[in-house]
């Protein structure tokens, strides 16, 4: 280790290879441990940049339970708040799926109407 | 090459439209924001059911909200604090949950999988760096991931983690440490 040492390395690590100053550019040059610490860095940083663009996939039915616990009675007020339905009422929404379809068009309708009045 | 997430296409009153309480338009924008508030949310509490609970809340959480967004942020940034705040109150629930390291969930073809209609691409260092993150305290990694990767500033992380800024930026320097090496050992083991 030697003195150029401590400040290169320090920099590295706090905000990365891009940020070393000219002096510390040359003293990496000589120096094989500063070389291998702006390599790590530079791993890290490749790394954080592939990670900006790498997405997991939602599972295929995590719309359907976000709109099923958003339903239709849960319609936000700027006054009060949406209703917010609990785990059970979630689970029931989905079971009712089928009759929440069939009438959804004149529940809504209603409320636009309630809304309206 | 470039390596910038490609925004999808909103329209402006999409937002507009489901703040007035259009669950049409908000089923829109839940398909369009659902697997980057996945990601986050995996990111955050390391486990694909609870990630799927925490999105779920936080999108219930923005419906009940959207009255309030005035579209002074992006409603991704807005989901992003939203999603934050809901991975926070699910630590009891992580804590529970039993992490095995070796199962990586990076390299799980289901749970990495990229559609191509979303674009981006899964890049080599990704899943390599999606597991290092799994390895740090929860605290360490939110930080480091909600910096390096959302770029969010040394206040905003304090105040959603509920911690100092100084608590912040030790957690930082930490994380970004342990991750060098770990990231070091992959590259050696590719080499
Ligand atoms: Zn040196």
């Amino acid at each position: 280790m030697r003195v150029r040492c401590v400040p290169t390395r320090a920099t590295v690590q706090a905000r990365g290879a891009s940020a070393l100053t000219a002096s510390m550019r040359t003293h990496v040059g000589t120096c094989a441990g500063c070389a291998a610490a702006v390599s790590d860095a530079r791993v890290l940083d490749v790394a954080f940049a592939d990670a900006r663009v790498f997405e997991y996939t939602a599972p295929s039915d995590i719309e359907q339970r976000i709109l099923a616990a958003t339903g239709p009675w849960a319609v936000p007020d700027p006054v009060r708040g949406g209703r917010r339905p609990g785990r059970a009422a979630t689970v029931a929404a989905v079971a009712t799926a089928a009759t929440t379809a069939a009438v959804g068009t004149f529940v809504i309708v209603l409320r636009r109407r309630q809304r309206a009045a | 090459m470039e390596r910038e997430r490609v925004e999808p296409s909103q329209p402006l009153d999409l937002v507009e439209r489901a703040r007035l309480g259009d669950r049409d338009a908000f089923g829109e924008l839940v398909r369009i924001h659902q697997h980057e508030v996945f990601t986050l949310a995996v990111r955050l509490v390391r486990d694909r059911e609870l990630a799927a609970d925490v999105t779920q809340d936080a999108f219930v959480r923005a419906w009940r909200a959207m009255p309030r967004f005035r579209g002074d942020a992006k409603f991704s940034t807005w989901m992003h604090r939203i999603t934050v705040n809901t991975a926070w109150t699910h630590r009891e629930k992580e804590r529970r949950v039993r992490l095995d390291p070796l199962e990586s969930l990076a390299v799980d073809p289901e749970s990495s999988e990229l559609d191509p209609e979303r674009g981006g691409e899964a890049a080599a260092a990704a899943p390599a760096i999606e597991d290092a993150l799994g390895l740090l305290s929860p605290t360490m990694r939110a930080v480091v991931v909600l910096k390096d990767i959302y770029d969010w500033s040394h206040a905003e992380i304090a105040e959603h983690l509920d911690i100092s800024v100084t608590a912040a930026k030790v957690r930082l320097h930490r994380g970004r440490k342990e991750l060098r090496a770990r990231l070091a050992d992959w590259k050696d083991g590719r080499a």
